[in-house]
């Protein structure tokens, strides 16, 4: 059997991706799966203007936008996910992205007023979804859906699937700090992935999971930021008051069998807070969270108490 | 056999042992200092460093096609990004890095840095 693996870096979806397959179809598989990846940007971004989401958008309030199967898939799950939370998770958020322009060169703090302007766009309430025609629909002019928080955990999923496909049995797919792990380790062990110490640089790691076919999504305030006098304003907003989220929380890891329920659950849940946050992972069948608040603290879901092993001691594991 | 042959069988038996280990060590305290780091451009690997072997501080600068640039600083075992033309400076910000599996980030101007070698840590890959 072939151990050594085809690597490949490529940047697509403002991000960087890393792909590691192993075995004898590797190569071909991989050209594949970077294909995909393309594909979906180029149907999903809000920053290529002849998207399906930027021609969606442009007719707010005026008529419905014709999709692809999986854009109204994505679309679909970001609804059923906004109404399970009860819009702590809300895809119309783009009017608040786009008026903070975190990651952008318009960055800035914007007026109270402002944000009280913009927010009433945001209600995913809004979105009208016709399955017959595949068509969606805002009800409202200037409203806009951003799939920032989903989009990259679909991707994952649909490189997994390539891959699959392809006649890979193994592979890391990295897409910006969203893993999936697909089967086990050549030698039949399962992969360890490192949870980033969200106080220290990339690359250093509070602890590990030990895990097979998984995704492990995290979310984290250090990843998009800048900072005005001395505060700092990272890029996950609560859709409820149109601020970067701020309740205790700095980092959320979700392990889960499709990277688009781990995208938008770390997402939420870093919205949600600990106590409300870990009340939704228990209540959901095969979805584990690790959280890590401000004060280094770790509070880890009953499924993973086995798979995750918290390696630093400056942080400690809350028993619950 | 006579004794004295004895003798010269445990000495011999005595001296292959210590010789393949210490063979062993040196193989293996060899192969766990290496520290390479790899720099890449868009994918494509622009210089890769032994930072083990790096005794006095140096520095590099990359320019890309549209004529922006990142200068990378390396010291014993360590490597960063000192100066760049990006927008918001999060290379910069990465500070210095020293350990396998670290990386250090350019994407406006899609420029990586990571560190390559043998991991202590078991660790695959980085959510983050």
């Amino acid at each position: 059997m072939n151990t050594k693996p085809v690597e490949k870096e490529t940047y697509l979806m403002g991000t960087i991706v890393q792909l590691k397959v192993y075995g004898g179809n590797a190569e071909k598989a991989t050209a594949k799966a970077v294909e995909s990846i393309s594909d979906i940007e180029n149907k999903m971004s809000t920053n290529i203007e002849t998207s399906e989401i930027t021609k969606l958008n442009e007719k707010a309030g005026v008529s419905g936008q014709k999709l692809s199967e999986d854009t109204y898939f994505v679309i679909k799950e970001a609804v059923k996910y906004s109404k399970l939370t009860e819009g702590d998770f809300d895809t119309t958020i783009e009017p608040i992205v786009k008026l903070w322009g975190i990651g952008t060169d318009k960055e800035r703090v914007p007026s109270k007023s402002e944000i009280r302007e913009k927010l009433k766009l945001v209600n995913y309430k809004d979105i009208i979804l016709d399955s017959k025609n595949s068509t969606v629909k805002l009800r409202r002019t200037s409203q806009a859906i951003d799939l920032g928080g989903i989009a990259k955990g679909y991707t994952a999923d649909e490189i997994k699937k390539v891959l699959i496909n392809n006649n890979i049995h193994s592979a890391l797919i990295n897409l910006g700090g969203n893993v999936y792990a697909v089967g086990k380790k050549t030698d039949g062990t399962n992969w360890n992935i490192g949870i980033q110490n969200p106080l220290n640089t990339r690359g250093k790691y509070l602890g590990a999971i030990s895990v097979a076919d998984k995704s492990v999504v995290t979310s984290g305030n250090y990843e998009r930021y800048f900072i005005v006098d001395g505060k700092r304003y990272h890029h996950i907003f609560n859709p409820k008051d149109g601020y970067p989220s701020e309740n205790g929380i700095i980092s959320t890891t979700i392990v889960s069998d499709k990277s688009i329920d781990g995208d938008v659950l770390s997402t939420s849940t870093y919205v949600m807070g600990v106590t409300k946050g870990l009340k939704l992972i228990e209540s959901i069948k095969g979805v584990e969270a690790i959280f890590i608040t401000s004060d280094k603290k770790v509070y880890v879901t009953s499924g993973l108490k086995d798979s995750f092993n918290l390696t630093d001691k400056e942080f400690t594991n809350e028993k619950r | 056999m006579k004794k004295g042959d004895k003798i010269v069988g445990i000495i011999l038996l005595i001296i292959l042992v210590i010789s393949l280990s210490a063979a062993s060590v040196y193989k293996f305290s060899i192969k766990g200092s290496k520290n390479i780091a790899v720099i890449k451009r868009a994918g494509t690997v622009i210089k890769t460093i032994d930072l083990n072997k790096v005794v006095n501080p140096q520095e590099f600068t990359f320019k890309t096609d549209k004529g922006h640039y990142n200068t990378i600083a390396v010291k014993h075992n360590s490597i960063s990004i000192k100066e760049a033309d990006c927008p918001h400076k999060e290379c910069v910000k990465s500070g210095w890095i020293s350990q396998p599996g670290q990386m250090i980030v350019c994407l406006p101007l899609k420029l990586v840095i990571s560190i390559n070698g043998e991991t202590n840590t078991g660790i695959d890959a980085g959510t983050f």
